[in-house]
């Protein structure tokens, strides 16, 4: 049987070193090799979900299982390459706990009568503070972000806020090349239409 | 080149994405056509004001924080993983079949020690992360060890092949001070993979009652605690974790789990607790801390429950008047 031969650089050999290790059970290597990359992991997560203590959670969840499936890690692909597309796969899979803890909007609190008055209350506050301002900008951008499916969020996301190549966020995703110009393409029409009055 | 297509590059230009030709084609372009000129304005603005409204930093104490809740899930996950059928499966490699039950007998002695070793055996503070606490001054007694939760992955087929699955457990008497570190190691695993509501409660207030007396208190033991506040599925079990934490002098980690209860707990009351405990502890001696300014805010004006946007909104505005 013929395998897959991936080009080894001194980053790849560093790498695998460190999974021989971790599947023989050691957890010094397991932590450096966590330590290589998990930065990454919790930049990725916090700008897909836009919070602090899911992107915990998506790490932690990241790590777990890359750690149950070490032993059966077959070397076939990088290990970064394999580490992202699990990282991707539980963003996109932890859409559901991100939006079961969202409460209700603004706008569907005033359907409530006390809601409604202290929404109108709100409105009229001032917030003429610049991390106020902030705080507004971030929650229009959020709102805007949840207009977009999962693969679009993680994908825009990528882009505009980790900066990566739509080439890298093809590997990492698994998705095509053109799938992803496309996702991003369609996110963007999407955010600019929910963000038209602040443009 | 079509005007889609040039729109196309006008994205992809903005992404960095062009090569020199793409770029030229398009820069040619821009300088007689003012409708795409407009449009390459309005996404420039658009991303200037997507990176304004960035709402998370990847900071290092929010790494390290992951780091270290990471490390106790780590090690929950090391306990559950350690199963018998892996000795079994080394028995293969075993060159006699008829040294085999002696090596049963062996490995399953080393199974025990191991498990032992897996929970009491001494660990350094620096140690990775399957770091292993020390048994201190406690009195630690084990009883025999027993096989339960058996069952077949694969019944033996024609070979005699099998694959089964069980826990091996070993019932442990245990001895000693509640500051004991071992002891507190232990609640701390308890807290975590415990059935037992009532039991984790029971254990959340022996760890509550410790961390009263201990100047500083084991990062493990508070970051259990955060967990059990976060992640428990019984509400006392969150509540009395919210007491044993905030006997700890109030610091960003504890800060950043009230701001997290406050948005995602479930109760009610405990948001309550949240803000009132960010009131006392936080706001007073930080009034303008814009974290806490920020979730209270959100709180309300998106809370689904009347009292808690009313007080949510109470000490905010009382925040903003001093």
């Amino acid at each position: 049987m013929s395998q897959v031969q991936v080009p080894q650089s001194s980053e790849t050999m560093v790498d695998l070193d460190l999974i021989q290790r971790a599947k023989r059970g050691d957890m010094g290597a397991f932590e450096q090799l966590v330590f290589r990359y998990d930065k990454q992991v919790l930049t990725i997560a916090a700008r897909y979900v836009q919070s602090s203590e899911d992107a915990k959670d998506i790490y932690q969840e990241v790590f777990l299982r890359v750690f149950r499936s070490l032993p059966k890690f077959q070397l076939r692909s990088q290990f970064s390459t394999w580490l992202f597309r699990i990282t991707t796969n539980v963003c996109l899979s932890h859409r559901t706990k991100r939006k079961r803890h969202t409460h209700a909007s603004i706008h569907q609190d005033s359907d409530d009568e006390h809601g409604g008055a202290i929404a109108e209350s709100l409105r009229d506050a001032v917030e003429t503070d610049h991390h106020a301002e902030k705080t507004d900008l971030a929650i229009h951008v959020e709102k805007a972000l949840e207009t977009l499916s999962p693969k679009q969020r993680m994908v825009f996301t990528m882009k505009y806020y980790d900066d990566y190549k739509i080439r890298e966020i093809a590997e990492m995703t698994g998705l095509a090349e053109g799938t992803v110009k496309r996702y991003l393409f369609a996110a963007t029409k999407k955010i600019r239409r929910s963000l038209h009055d602040l443009l | 080149m079509k005007h889609e297509q040039l729109q196309e590059l006008l994205h992809l230009s903005l992404y960095h994405e062009l090569d020199d030709d793409q770029q030229s084609i398009l820069d040619q372009h821009l300088k007689v056509c003012a409708e795409c000129s407009a449009e390459l304005k309005k996404l420039e603005r658009l991303d200037t004001l997507l990176q304004k409204g960035r709402r998370v930093e990847i900071t290092d104490e929010l790494l390290d924080e992951a780091r270290r809740e990471l490390r106790v899930a780590l090690r929950l996950e090391q306990s559950r993983r350690f199963s018998f059928s892996e000795w079994l499966d080394r028995l293969n490699l075993f060159p006699a079949p008829g040294l085999r039950p002696a090596f049963v007998g062996a490995a399953t002695l080393v199974v025990g020690v191991g498990l032992g070793y897996l929970v009491f055996s001494p660990g350094t503070s620096d140690s990775g992360i399957g770091a292993i606490p020390a048994v201190g001054q406690a009195v630690v007694e084990r009883n025999e060890t027993r096989v339960s939760g058996f069952r077949f992955v694969q019944p033996p087929d024609e070979t005699g092949s099998v694959e089964v699955v069980f826990d091996f457990v070993t019932p442990v008497r245990m001895k000693g001070n509640v500051a004991d570190n071992s002891i507190q190691r232990v609640l701390a695993q308890a807290l975590i993979s415990e059935q037992n509501p009532g039991a984790r409660i029971r254990t959340v207030s022996a760890l509550g009652s410790q961390v009263l007396t201990s100047k500083k208190p084991d990062a493990d033991i508070k970051a259990a605690l955060i967990q059990a506040l976060k992640s428990d599925g019984n509400a006392g079990v969150r509540k009395e974790a919210l007491k044993a934490l905030l006997k700890l002098p109030v610091d960003k980690v504890i800060k950043d789990a009230l701001l997290y209860l406050l948005s995602h707990e479930s109760n009610p009351g405990l948001r309550v607790d949240a803000i009132n405990y960010l009131d006392r502890y936080v706001l007073d001696d930080t009034p303008h801390d814009q974290d806490v300014l920020n979730v209270l805010k959100e709180r309300m004006q998106t809370d689904n429950n009347n009292y808690v946007r009313i007080r949510a909104k109470n000490v905010y505005e009382e925040v903003q008047q001093q």
